[in-house]
Parts: C-alpha cells; sequence; structure tokens
C-alpha cells in the first residue's frame, strides 16, 4: 500500500517517496509552483519563477528516476538565494546595480546540484548584495516571515528562510558572512548550516567580504541539510578557500551516537553581551535538558566578550564590502538601498591600518577560540536574542552597537547549525545554535537532527 | 567628515552624509575595541587559512630521491558531484 504524501514533506521525505516511484518530480514541482502561486504574494521570496525551466528539469528527473539513474536529489525542487550565479536565469542581488545581469555559467554548488538532478524553482530575495536589512527603496520587496507577514524573515538570505518555512522549496542555498544563514534559520523556524570555511565552494556566488564569506544549505530539517550538504560539500580548484578534504556522508552519519559529546553553553553571549528574551532562555533551557537526555555532558562555557568577536568582524566586512562595491557607490549612490549605504559607506573612512588590526585580532580570537574547543566538542548558544521582530523595527545602524549572536562563528571560522528550539506563546519560532571546532559539520548535523527528533518542532508549519 | 568623504572621493547629499555620520560614530566605538599595541614580529602572517583535518602524512625525503614532496591529487582526495544515494 502506498503511503500518504504528506502535504508538506522534507526534502528527505519527497527523496523517499520520489524513488519509491509514489510521487514524480513533475507532480511534486507543480505542487510547489502552485504553492508559490498561492502565498507569495503575501511574503515575496521570490524574485524570479522559472516555472518552465522546472518543469522541464522535473520531467527530466522523472526520466532518470525510471532508468534507475537517480540520485537523493533527484527531482527536487530547490531555491537559490539571488546571489548564486544560474547561467542563462537573470542574477540581481536584490540590486538595480544588476537589475539586468544574466550570468553565463552556474556558480559550482548551483552547478553540483544541477548535476544532482535538483531542479531550480527560482531565485529568492536577499539583503541588497547580501548586507543591509529589509529595504523599501529597492526595485523589489523584502520577504516577509511566513509566521506573521508583518514580521522580518532574517536576513540577508531572507527568501530562503521565507520559501523554506512557507513550503515553496525544499530546501535552499543561503551565504553567512555574519549570521546571513543562521538568522533567517532562526526567525523563521528552520534549519540553516553555516559550513566550516572551506568546505563548500562560493565560486559564483557574489562575495560580500571574502574572508569571511561562507555558502551553504538551509531546509526545513537538519537532515535535508545534511543531504543537500553530500552534494555541494568538497574541493573546488576555482575557490582560492576551498580545501580538500576526504569525503564523508553528512547525511549517512546522522543516527551516530551523540553520547558523551561535551556540550559547552557560552552563557556571556546570551546573558550580558546580547541579552536574550525570557521566553528564548526557558527554550535554551529546555535545549539543555534535551542534550542531557541524549547523553550529552553541559557544563558553561567562558570566552571573550562577543563585543570583541563583533568588531572583528564588522570592520572586516565594512572594509572589504567597500572595496567591493567601490566603483557603484562613487558613480550610482541612489541606486543602493539606504540600508546598504549605511552598512558600507563607514568602508570608506576605514585606514588601510584598522583593517590589518581587525585581522589581526582574528587570529588572536580563532586561536582562544580553538583553545576551547579542546574542552568541548560544540558549544550551544541561540542565534538570536528572540523570536523575529516586527519589519518596521529594523533599525539602519544594527549589528554596530549591539553585537549579532552570530558572528562569533565567522569570525572564528568554524562551522554553526541552527535549528528551530521552539516556539514563542504567540507561535513564532525561535531557534538554537550548535557550534563546532572546524570540520565538525557532520556533529553539528547529526545533533541537530537528533534534537529535532526529540523536540518534535519540525511537526508545526505556519498558517498562510 | 566631509574632508574624509571628500578624500574618500565621495559626493554624499544631507541625508547620506547624515547616515554616514551616524554608522561612522559606532565604527569608531568598534575600532576602539581593537588592541593596537603588538611585539614587531607579532604575527607576521594575519590571514588565517584552515587546516585541512587530516593526520600529518609523513613526507618523502627529498633530497635522496631527488623528486617533489608527494602532494594529494584533489580529484582523489574528495567527492564527487554526484549523490550517494537515498536516505534509508
Amino acid at each position: 500500500m502506498k503511503a500518504p504524501v504528506p502535504a508538506f514533506p522534507t526534502l528527505a521525505q519527497a527523496s523517499r517517496l520520489l524513488a519509491g516511484r509514489q510521487l514524480s518530480a513533475l507532480e511534486l514541482t507543480k505542487s510547489l509552483l502552485d504553492r508559490i502561486a498561492a502565498v507569495d504574494s503575501k511574503l515575496n521570496a521570490f524574485l524570479l519563477i522559472t516555472a518552465e525551466k522546472a518543469l522541464n528539469s522535473a520531467r527530466a528527473a522523472d526520466r532518470a528516476i525510471r532508468a534507475g539513474k537517480g540520485g537523493a536529489l533527484t527531482g527536487i525542487p530547490l531555491a537559490y538565494k539571488d546571489i548564486y550565479e544560474t547561467a542563462g536565469v537573470r542574477t540581481t542581488a536584490h540590486s538595480r546595480i544588476l537589475a539586468e545581469h544574466v550570468p553565463v555559467r552556474d556558480a559550482e554548488t548551483v552547478r553540483r546540484l544541477g548535476a544532482a538532478g535538483a531542479v531550480m524553482l527560482g531565485k529568492l530575495a536577499t539583503h541588497e548584495f547580501a548586507i543591509g536589512g529589509p529595504a523599501f527603496d529597492l526595485p523589489w520587496p523584502p520577504a516577509r516571515n511566513p509566521w506573521d507577514p508583518n514580521r522580518f524573515t532574517g536576513g540577508s538570505s531572507s527568501g530562503s528562510g521565507a520559501a523554506v518555512a512557507a513550503g515553496m522549496a525544499l530546501g535552499s542555498l543561503g551565504s553567512d558572512t555574519g549570521g546571513s544563514i543562521r538568522l533567517p534559520a532562526a526567525f523563521c523556524g528552520i534549519a540553516g548550516l553555516k559550513p566550516t570555511p572551506g568546505l563548500v565552494s562560493r565560486r559564483g556566488v557574489i562575495p560580500l567580504s571574502p574572508s569571511l564569506d561562507t555558502a551553504g544549505p538551509m531546509a526545513w530539517t537538519a537532515e535535508d541539510c545534511a543531504m543537500l550538504l553530500d552534494v555541494i560539500a568538497g574541493h573546488d580548484p576555482e575557490d582560492p578557500a576551498s580545501v580538500a578534504v576526504p569525503a564523508i556522508s553528512y547525511a549517512g552519519s546522522l543516527k551516530q551516537s551523540v553520547k558523551g559529546l561535551r556540550v559547552g553553553v557560552p552563557r556571556g553571549f546570551f546573558e550580558k553581551d546580547t541579552p536574550a528574551s525570557p521566553e528564548a532562555m526557558r527554550m535554551l533551557g529546555n535545549a539543555i535538558a534535551v542534550l542531557k537526555s541524549l547523553g550529552c555532558k553541559v557544563d558553561d562555557a567562558i570566552l571573550p566578550s562577543l563585543h570583541e568577536y563583533n568588531a572583528v568582524g564588522r570592520i572586516i566586512i565594512s572594509a572589504e564590502a567597500y572595496a567591493m562595491h567601490e566603483a557603484t557607490l562613487k558613480t550610482r549612490m541612489a541606486d543602493h538601498s539606504r540600508a546598504l549605504r549605511v552598512r558600507v559607506l563607514p568602508g570608506a573612512l576605514l585606514r588601510a591600518a584598522d583593517y590589518i588590526a581587525a585581522q589581526r585580532r582574528r587570529t588572536d580570537l580563532i586561536a582562544i577560540t580553538q583553545a576551547v574547543f579542546k574542552k568541548f566538542d560544540v558549544l550551544l548558544s541561540l542565534p538570536t536574542p528572540g523570536s523575529a521582530p516586527m519589519l518596521t523595527e529594523q533599525r539602519q545602524d544594527d549589528g554596530f552597537a549591539r553585537p549579532l549572536l552570530t558572528t562569533f562563528a565567522n569570525v572564528a571560522a568554524v562551522p554553526a547549525l541552527v535549528v528551530c528550539g521552539g516556539y514563542t506563546n504567540a507561535g513564532l519560532p525561535m531557534g538554537v545554535e550548535f557550534i563546532g571546532p572546524a570540520w565538525s559539520d557532520a556533529t553539528l548535523l547529526r545533533l541537530g537532527h537528533q534534537f529535532e527528533q526529540v523536540t518534535g518542532t519540525r511537526a508545526t508549519r505556519p498558517k498562510l | 567628515m566631509e574632508r574624509m568623504v571628500a578624500q574618500a572621493g565621495l559626493t554624499l547629499n544631507a541625508g547620506q552624509m547624515a547616515d554616514l555620520v551616524l554608522a561612522w560614530r559606532q565604527m569608531v566605538g568598534l575600532l576602539a575595541r581593537i588592541p593596537r599595541k603588538r611585539a614587531l614580529l607579532d604575527d607576521q602572517a594575519y590571514v588565517f587559512r584552515v587546516p585541512p583535518p587530516v593526520a600529518p602524512v609523513a613526507t618523502r625525503n627529498t633530497a635522496q630521491t631527488g623528486a617533489r614532496p608527494a602532494t594529494r591529487s584533489p580529484a582523489k582526495s574528495t567527492r564527487s558531484a554526484a549523490p550517494k544515494g537515498r536516505p534509508a
């Protein structure tokens, strides 16, 4: 007897249904295109819908599956943050500057997913050039949170968070320079992995701050992220930061025990530096109890102040982003959003000595963080101090005065995974963050997966 | 501030300048957190590169063999783009 097809299958569930021929890639793709047509006008997650291309890819996927040539992602509908270059498909970075830009080549990650049979549904909203905030002075509106469209999605991978949470795509690619995968994952109630730098190619991903940029998967569950990582991870000689590491199966290691993992809780981050809400602190307490029930050993971890990491991250990002956009800021200032200008223009005034001092301080902080990981296998933290704020509450200078909780992992050059940790009384999701030493991506995904199994947070979808 | 902006080659209107003044004040606060007093020879290479997670490989004695040190081929050490199969 055929198992019923869930209304909102996870990527892993859809993969199994496709493999069992209980669902065709064409049916699945059509259902998601219908979903996009039904709800995206409320969310603005998509900048471009590539329906015809998606349907053709789905038909090809069905042929591959029928021929016994399908893989785990064959026929899986995905959508990509619009800073990933896509051959023949407009890639704007959500900016007037690139409004007519049509790349000739896919980003390496997009290429790998295409080769694996994934179906591209379209391109997703971002903050302009992956920096700034929700902007209303650009040709396309900002994405809105599926749990409450008046609320912020988090960013900059804003459309990715909204599309996955709303069931419009089974997975996405985001980018993370200071938290841009993990913040929307937290506010939209999904999973998002900022991988170890060098694990996933950034070739063809429009850069923001090359010292800190990472590309990574976003999906409903940690298992879905692991399946995406299985395809996109791996050495790319065209990304100078790419590292040749032995291949492992991230999805294949999800069920290994987490018993005995030493988990550190950097309480200073969210009790002192960026104080969390009472609801977030209660959720964190529950998360600690869950980890203990899984056999983890939990203890407090002492790290430098989040302000130290944030200062380094902000200076490097401002300097590098200004260098990246100097030409258009001088010639087409008014074509950029105010949100981008506020965050990038200070980079014009930084001195070379300031930038190098920040890079040097980064090496100190990396060494200090690495030492902490001799005592702990994983850190448990909060990616945000609470649930999603209202869109109108977004301050243009956020991230300067109040440190982001997420930038720590970018500056420390370590991987970090956000999964849904629970919901507020108002029904808004909140995330928890697992951070590990370099190359512990599989451990983080395993812990995130088993955490999701115990907490059961994946049973709830936003009502739209 | 106007001199700094002019030196940077930027032309800003009043609103853009006001935004920059606000943001720059915040940036000055961040800069104050970065330590500057370092020994001259401290930390000559400030660019961090993540080391690969493999155990050190014994290097061939190039003086005896005259050969270059062995290097791993990325093609052999990395994953292929092909998926590994469906989940259980």
